[in-house]
């Protein structure tokens, strides 16, 4: 039976958990609907079975609207995510209860649950008790239940959610084989990519409430259309290259575009995906068979069984954005190299070249920016760095209001919805993110689960006392995986930026992401160091590391040596320098350490009235 | 935490212990275990003939049986009543839930005897509601009836007790399952969520009962202890020791207590035997 959904939509207050979602089911089908927790993925399950009304659209089971069935009528077998097996009954009177409800006799009952039992194979489980079952055998008795009475359509939540790795490769294969025996249109709802793999002769990929792809998985999985879905699907290692008529130069190299396929215009920015198993790894460039893209050393290698993990460090050739295995570092690219192809090298510390054999090009996206409103004018003064960030790097904006009291949420949802009106009258790309609880910790959960490359926050600045930077913009900038623009005060160009260098180091990428919004905004940098009365050998040593990375980059640095006490002298800079910017590290995740007690960024911060952008400090090795 | 403690408390010494067992000992005795005894031992002090006789006496008897009965209608009506309010406070939404859900549980605070005025001012011959009915041949006190309503209403939060935690730890897709599957609402209660309060009102039940035997407070006001009519075993016994009758007031006692044993130990029974099937 073919299921249909048509722009579906369920607001659970203002927030839409499921939004215009479109989806066609065919019949005989094993769908997989595949999200992250909280994308929304069950409720369309849920609604497909009657036990949510959608708000909006229609949903229709073979060609006829159901909107207004009950799920008594709709006749779906639905597996849920904790299995329900009812506790008091045996085996046998849980999968026959569907049939008890039909008023199926009960020597034709019994034939049906034999039947089944043998299928799920538990032939003479039926009299036991689901408590004296394992969580797998559990799993098999709800599908089977859900099943007993033939439903035109069966629907999983999450089925193998609680079950170790084996026992799901297990019932995996015994879905698919029940599947194709039995033929029942099947939607099954999953945060697992193997489930989907394994399982889905299509899949559909879900982002807070949006149905971002749908298709054949091999399909998604090397054409996605956006880098969420590419990121969703598997490890990515993602590079920004320009179009040179059928090739796409990243770095130094040159990828020639496969046959027939669509090149963008000379010039064009475009993101390259290339997956961990589409490089290649060799001793020389003779043996390479794609094309060649430059020469490395293998920095990590790790046997998985059958192929190797490697994280190879290639100088020409940078990431546009973290991913791969997890590395952060943009130089270091995420292989996977399988034993099956081949003689390669493996030795950590070895050399080699680095080739790819293929890859897929997506759409140039800029800067996504994530910035937090909070309803009052430091808030708003955020909003317009935010603004003018976007728009010089063609970046993408997302809005978030937190709400800390339901009573609250009201009025943050109503300045939520102006700053997106007067974003958008600005942007192309904007969107607006809602959350309740915590402001930083809501703040932190939005970086994790969602790609950006900056946040933006107001504060009160050097009026404030520290205690109250102390809270929210403190703990989001130790925290959170970017950097942190911290805006004390109303909006201003960038022109000029003051980095400040100690001799603790930050991340590399760190320094490229200051590059690029000195590029894009068309600001002059400017690298300052202070070392305290003696000198520091070393840190004036990383102050020259820095200075070519950005000047890698094309851009003009001036660098200046400041002598005496720390803070007084930055400080002393800033205004007298009159800077638009200052720039400083932290250390990644201690909040003692970078604020509690008075640390340079800390103290900075209390008496500054400049934004600030906070990097991170490499923890000490 | 200071880790070089150790985790273990210190055992005190010797003399210590055995000190602070015989101070419990001596507190317990006399405080809870000697007092049951002596019921037993006055009741069967003149041989088993005389506690008989006291028993067959026709008042006694109707104290009795009339206990009994009462206990009996109270578990019934309370069972469903706990029932309807646990389900509902369960699966709906509704205005004033919160101050309902506290205001339900108050039996158990207020005393009895103030119970029993508080019904007495409500359905008595000059009471808000009673002084209506009283023209209409209604008199719901002084009754049998009045010493249902007055059960009701202390025993209630007994078997709400036992019954809505279990139905609120009921998994919402429990119910969900039987629809998906065809159930309507009333199978659904029927076949998948009455058999799991089984454990609950079975112990809600035996608590109820246990609580309605023994009543003292509400009934004495309501019922009027009215020999043969109205007077339940306690209020019997009340009266009996009060006229001096005290083997007539032991052995119903007697019996009394016997009944409470019986019931605490099918409780502890039924909860221990519950415990590691949960686990």
């Amino acid at each position: 039976m073919s299921i249909s959904l048509k722009n579906i939509s369920k607001l659970y207050g203002e927030q839409a958990v499921v939004d215009d979602v479109s989806l066609e089911i065919f019949p005989g089908e094993l769908f997989v609907l595949l999200g992250a927790s909280g994308s929304g993925k069950t409720t369309v399950l849920r609604m497909i079975a009657g036990l949510v009304s959608p708000d909006r659209g229609e949903i229709l089971l073979q060609e006829r609207v159901v909107n207004d069935l009950t799920p008594q009528e709709r006749n779906v077998g639905f597996v849920f995510q904790n299995y329900s097996l009812f506790r008091h009954m045996t085996v046998a009177e849980n999968i026959g209860f569907g049939l008890q409800i039909r008023r199926v006799d009960r020597k034709a009952r019994e034939e049906k649950i034999h039947h089944l039992l043998e299928l799920i194979g538990l032939p003479g489980f039926g009299h036991r008790y689901p408590s004296q079952l394992s969580g797998g055998q559990q799993q098999r008795v709800a599908v089977a239940r859900a099943l007993a009475y033939e439903p035109q359509v069966l629907l999983l939540d999450e089925p193998f959610g609680a079950l170790d790795l084996k026992t799901r490769m297990q019932l995996r294969q015994s879905l698919k084989q029940i599947h194709r025996e039995l033929g029942v249109t099947t939607v099954m709802v999953t945060h697992d990519q193997s489930d989907a793999f394994e399982l889905g002769d299509r899949i559909g990929i879900m982002e807070r409430g949006k149905l971002l792809a749908t298709g054949e998985p091999s399909d998604i999985y090397k054409r996605p259309k956006s880098e969420y879905v590419a990121q969703f699907l598997g490890a990515a290692n993602f590079f920004t290259g320009v179009m040179q008529d059928r090739h796409v130069q990243i770095g130094s190299a040159f990828l020639p575009l496969p046959e027939g396929a669509a090149a963008p215009e000379k010039g064009e920015r475009v993101q390259v995906l290339i997956r961990p198993e589409q490089f290649e790894i060799a001793a020389g460039r003779e043996s390479l068979r794609g094309t060649f893209l430059g020469e490395g050393e293998i920095r990590d290698c790790l046997f998985v069984g059958g192929s190797h993990r490697m994280t190879v460090h290639v100088p020409g050739v940078v990431r546009s954005m973290a991913g791969g295995f997890g590395d952060p570092d943009p130089t270091n690219l995420s292989v996977l190299m399988g034993m099956g192809q081949g003689p390669y090298p493996v030795g950590q510390g070895e050399k080699v070249v680095v080739g790819a054999t293929s890859f897929h090009i997506l759409p140039y996206q800029g800067l996504h920016t994530l910035v937090g409103i909070d309803g009052s004018e430091h808030g708003e003064h955020a909003l317009q760095f935010a603004v003018y960030l976007s728009k010089k790097t063609q970046g993408r904006l997302t809005i978030l209001g937190v709400a800390e009291r339901f009573l609250e949420e009201t009025k943050a949802r109503e300045g939520l919805a102006q700053a997106s009106q007067a974003a958008q009258k600005e942007l192309q790309e904007v969107a607006t993110a809602f959350r309740r609880g915590h402001p930083a910790e809501e703040i932190l959960n939005e970086t994790e689960q969602n790609l950006y490359d900056l946040v933006i926050l107001g504060t009160r600045g050097r009026h404030a006392p520290s205690r109250f930077l102390g809270s929210t913009a403190a703990r989001v900038s130790v925290n959170a995986p970017v950097p942190t623009l911290l805006t004390p005060t109303p909006f201003q160009d960038f022109k000029k930026i003051l980095v400040c260098i100690s001799s603790e180091r930050v991340r590399k990428s760190d320094i490229r992401f200051v590059g690029r919004i000195a590029r894009n905004t068309g600001a002059s940098v400017v690298l300052f160091h202070v070392s305290p009365e003696g000198g520091e050998k070393e840190g004036f040593f990383y102050l020259q590391q820095v200075r070519q990375i950005l000047e890698s980059l094309g851009l003009r640095v001036e660098t200046k040596i400041g002598e005496g006490e720390i803070v007084g002298t930055i400080l002393k800079e800033a205004y007298e320098g009159s800077y638009d910017l200052l720039v400083l590290g932290t250390r990644i995740g201690n909040l003692r350490e970078a604020f509690l007690t008075n640390s340079v960024t800390s103290q900075v911060l209390s008496q500054v009235d400049r934004p600030v952008l906070i990097l991170h400090i490499r923890p000490p090795m | 935490m200071n880790s070089t403690l150790p985790l273990t408390r210190v055992r005190l010494r010797l003399p210590w212990r055995g000190l602070l067992i015989s101070v419990l000992f001596l507190v317990l005795f006399p405080l809870l275990i000697m007092p049951i005894g002596a019921i037993f031992v006055f009741a069967t002090r003149d041989g088993l003939s005389r506690f008989i006789a006291a028993l067959s006496g026709e008042a006694a008897q109707f104290a009795l049986r009339l206990s009994l009965f009462v206990a009996m209608i109270t578990s019934f009506l309370n069972s469903v009543l706990g029932t309807l309010t646990a389900y509902v406070f369960a699966n709906y939404r509704f205005p004033a839930k919160r101050p309902l859900g506290i205001l339900i549980n108050l039996p158990v605070a207020i005393p009895t005897v103030v119970v029993g005025t508080s019904l007495l001012l409500l359905w008595g011959p000059i009471g808000l509601v009673g002084r209506y009915l009283d023209p209409l041949g209604f008199r719901p006190m002084f009754a049998i009836a009045g010493i249902l309503l007055a059960h009701v209403f202390v025993t209630f939060p007994y078997m709400l007790g036992a019954v809505k935690p279990v139905l609120d730890e009921l998994e919402v897709t429990y119910e969900e399952a039987a629809y998906t599957m065809g159930a309507g609402r009333l199978k659904t209660f029927w076949y998948v969520i009455l058999p799991s309060l089984r454990g609950a009102l079975f112990t809600g039940t035996l608590l109820t009962f246990a609580h309605s035997l023994g009543e003292f407070g509400a009934t004495v006001m309501v019922s009027g202890n009215l020999r043969l009519r109205t007077q339940t075993a306690p209020l019997y016994i009340f009266s009996q020791f009060e006229a001096g009758n005290i083997e007539a007031a032991n052995a119903v006692a007697a019996v009394l207590a016997i009944f409470s044993f019986v019931i605490f130990f099918v409780l502890l029974h039924v909860t221990e035997r519950a415990q590691p099937e949960e686990g």
